[in-house]
Parts: C-alpha cells; structure tokens; sequence
C-alpha cells in the first residue's frame, strides 16, 4: 500500500509538473508570437512614416522646380531681357491663426488706398 | 438573583481555558512577535495570530452555527450564529482568495515576464517543491488531498495555499496558511545556500541585458490571452486565475484608474483581514495541536527547498543554452512570494558582482510563479476533487 501510494505520488508528480510546464511554455510560445507581431507592426508603421516622408520630399522637390521655373520665366517677361537668377529663397509658410488675420485685415482696412486714376 | 450570579460567574470562559489553549496562546504571542517586531509578512500574519487567539477563547460563541427553523416551509432563524461562523464562508465559498488575487492583478507589473518570456519557464519549474512535497507528504501518511494542499505550500503563494486547503483539507487550513506565510517572510533565510550550492561563481557573475520596453498593446492583451487559455486548459484554476488576470486588466487598460485603485488598496486591504482572521479562527488547540502540524511545518520547508532548487535548475538550463546570457539566480524567485523571492535573487547576485542589477530579470520568473502556483493548484484540484 505506501508503495503503490509513493508510485501514484511520482506520478502525480510527473503529470502535474509536466502539465504546468507545458502551459507556461504555451504562454511564452504566444507572448513571443504575440511580441514578434507587435514588433513587425510597428516596424511597418516605422516604415510606411517613412515612405510617406520620402514621398512628400519628392513632391515638395518637384514643386521647388516648376516654382523656380515659373519665377524664371516671370522675371524674363517682365525684364524683357536675357537674365540669371542668382538664388531663390524659400520662405516657409507659418500656419497663421485666426486672430493674427483678423488683426491684419484691421490693420489693412484702416488705411485709406486711392485708386490711381 | 444570587443564581443568576452564579450562572454568569459560571458562564466566565476562564474555568474552560487548559493547557492546550495556553500553548495556542503562546504560539498566537510568538506569530505575532514575528509579525509585529520581525515584520515577517505582517499583513497576514498579524491577523492570523489575532484569530487564533480569539479561536482559543472559551465560550465566545464566534464561531456557532445559526439555528434555523423551517416553519411551514419557510427558514426561520432562532440563533442567528456567531460572526465568524459567517465571516468563514469567504473562504469556505471560495470567495476572499479569488478577491485578494484580483487585488494582487491590480498591482502587478508583467512587464518584465512580457519583455523576456522565456522567464515562464523558471516560474513553472519553481513549482517542483509543490509535487515532491506532495510525495513527502504521502510517504508521511497522509492522504492525497491532504498531501496536495500541504504540497501548495511550495507555491509560495498564501491564497492559492488558502484556496486549495480550503476545497480539499479544510481542517488543515491553520496549520498550512501560517507554514506558507511564514516561510514566504523567511525566504531570505531559505533560499541563499541553496542557491549558492547549486550554482558556479561564473554563473552568480552574469550580467543579464536590459529588458525591452513592452508595448501597451501587449499588456493589455496578455491578461486576456493568459486568462481564456488557463481556463480552457486548466478550468478548475478559473477563480483564482481570471480575477488575477482581471485585475491586471483594470491596471494596464488605463481607463478605469478608480477601479484598479479600489482593488489595490480598498478591496484587497478589507479582505486580507478578514481572510487572515477566518484563517486564524479555525487555529483552535483541539485541531492545531497535533503531530500533523509539525509534519505539515517540516513539509513547508521541503516544498520550499525543492520549489528553489527547481528553478534555480532550470535557470542553469537556460544558461547553458542560450550560452551564458541568463543569470540562474533569477531562477529561484520562481517560487512567487512577490517581490520577496525576486529581492532575495537580486541581493545575492550583489553579493558577487557589485554592478549586477537583477531585480528586473528576477521580477520576471516572480510574477511567472503566481501563474504557475494557480496553475499548479487547478492541476491538483482537478486530479483530486
């Protein structure tokens, strides 16, 4: 009777410890699938951020050229001549709030302008 | 009148105190020395040792049961039954355990077991001292559900103790809630020489990498993911495992901050006395002074060596494979007794490498036992119940 008690004892041993480790290395099987798949997505947003900031320069590069080109092609007409344009500075655009507009239209507006005749 | 004197002079409880009581006495005055002056796991220590007193004096009645009368056909109370009569239905209903874990949920940081999993592995094999306990305690004569809940004590983990006693040897419940108490305080004592034994100066020395930052992402869905698949798996872990899981789902999801607070603090504070007084009240010299108590004593001490030894084994495993970049002293905080079990690992790395830091690694296996403790539980009730 104890052996047979001692044997059942080794295997509940072999059962229960078998059955807790196998559940926790299913845990650390998902959390590893799950933090694999957290890490590609946020590499894949890393990466569409930077596709899209390539992607942009490239359009406001494409812009920076016909702009000169326009600019060129406006100052020849209106100097009527054979001209270099020496350097372009782009002046960034802030974003202007609301309250600055309004003060500046007041601002404009309180001066008197006369049409020439 | 001079009857009526008589009959309450009669009633006194000191001519029912004997020798038994005194020794409970003693025993309550010793835990709560240890509690109050040793600060060894106050919060339930204190109340336990509170219980058992009150479990030893005559005549208070705490414990009676109602006495119930079915008058055409509806129950009628004649006594109304003593308070701790009602207030030990918490455990008997299996409800403050599950309670205390949603507590201890809405404190834990999983954090570090997410930011290296493999730590899963030393909390599963620090539940060792669990299943050979379980051996031991046969070999002593007791029976399998006696030797299961005597073998929970290498869990380390007092309401996974309390909520398997309770289901399958509730007249053990005194004796194996103070041994896994106890020890949980005396884990700094127990743990040192044997992790020292059984691991090389150059293995003490390693120094682990930083752990990666875990998203929020995946915490959140951790405790979803951990609780749908225990049950599944293991579904007699279900209390214990999904209010765990639930209230570290409060924490993490960062929107019901009042709830995870309430869990924290007020629901886990409330129930731990009554818990620890529940347990303490069934601590009476009848059923407390027995040679089954020092067995079960001896026994705690085993389940906690072999829990240690387990884990530190393991991290030795890991070691070897993944060629020296796990330190196997985080392998012995396995055995949960959060944060204790993992502070231990990190002061003996100190002893050896002055700029060792190992709480964090160590935190990992820690919270990897809570889980593996209920898992080993659910294992036991479901062979046994």
């Amino acid at each position: 009777m104890f052996w047979e008690n001692i044997l059942e004892g080794f295997l509940v041993l072999i059962v229960g410890l078998t059955g807790v480790l196998t559940v926790l290395f299913l845990f650390y099987l998902i959390i590893e699938g799950v933090n694999k798949l957290e890490y590609l997505l946020v590499e894949n947003q890393k990466k569409k951020a930077e596709r899209a900031k390539a992607a942009n320069s490239i359009v406001s590069s494409e812009n920076e050229e016909d702009l000169i080109a326009i600019l060129t092609a406006a100052a020849s007409v209106t100097l009527s001549g054979k001209i270099k344009i020496k350097q372009i500075r782009f002046i960034k655009s802030q974003p202007v709030s609301p309250w600055a507009t309004l003060g500046r239209m007041n601002l404009i507006s309180s001066h008197n302008i006369q049409k020439n005749q | 009148m001079f009857e009526n004197l008589m009959r309450f002079v009669e009633q006194m409880g000191f001519w029912s105190i004997g020798f038994p009581q005194l020794i409970m006495f003693a025993i309550s005055g010793i835990l709560m020395y240890l509690a109050i002056v040793k600060g060894f796991e106050p919060l339930l220590l204190l109340p336990i040792s509170f219980g058992a007193i009150l479990a030893n004096l005559p005549n208070s009645g705490l414990l009676v049961a109602p006495v119930i009368e079915m008058i055409n056909g509806e129950p009628v109370f004649r006594e109304a039954g003593g308070l701790y009569y009602w207030i030990s239905k918490g455990i008997k209903l299996e409800i403050f355990p599950p309670l205390i874990f949603l507590g201890i949920g809405a404190m834990t940081d999983f954090g570090p077991l997410l930011s290296n999993p493999k730590t899963f592995l030393l909390g599963a094999a620090a539940q060792l001292g669990v299943f050979a306990a379980f051996i031991f305690a046969v070999a002593l004569g007791f029976t399998f559900k006696e030797a299961a809940s005597i073998g929970i004590i290498g869990g380390a983990d007092g309401p996974t103790a309390i909520y398997l006693t309770s289901k399958l040897a509730p007249h053990l419940l005194g004796p194996i809630a103070v041994a896994a108490y106890s020890y949980m305080a005396l884990v700094p004592l127990i743990q040192p020489p044997i992790m020292k034994l059984l691991t090389t100066d150059a293995e003490r020395k390693v120094v682990m990498e930083l752990p990666k930052q875990v998203s929020k992402r995946v915490k959140i869905l951790f405790p979803i993911i951990v609780m749908v698949f225990s049950i599944l798996v293991v579904p007699p872990t279900a209390p214990l495992i999904a209010m765990l899981m639930g209230g570290n789902l409060l924490r993490e999801s960062g929107v019901v901050e009042r709830l995870a607070k309430m869990a924290s603090n007020e629901l886990i504070n409330i129930v731990t006395f009554f818990l620890g007084t529940a347990v303490g009240i069934t601590m009476a010299a009848e059923s407390f002074l027995r040679l089954q108590t020092i067995f079960i004593i001896i026994l705690g001490v085993i389940a906690f060596g072999m829990s240690t030894v387990g884990g530190v084994l393991m991290g030795k495993i890991m070691y070897k494979l993944t060629g020296g970049k796990v330190n196997p002293l985080i392998g012995s905080a396995g055995v949960s007794a959060v944060p204790m079990a993992a502070r231990v690992s990190h002061n003996v790395g100190l002893e050896y490498n002055k700029h060792n830091y190992l709480l964090m690694h160590a935190m990992g296996p820690n919270v990897a036992g809570v889980i593996g403790s209920a898992i080993a539980a659910g294992i036991l009730l479901a062979i046994f119940k």
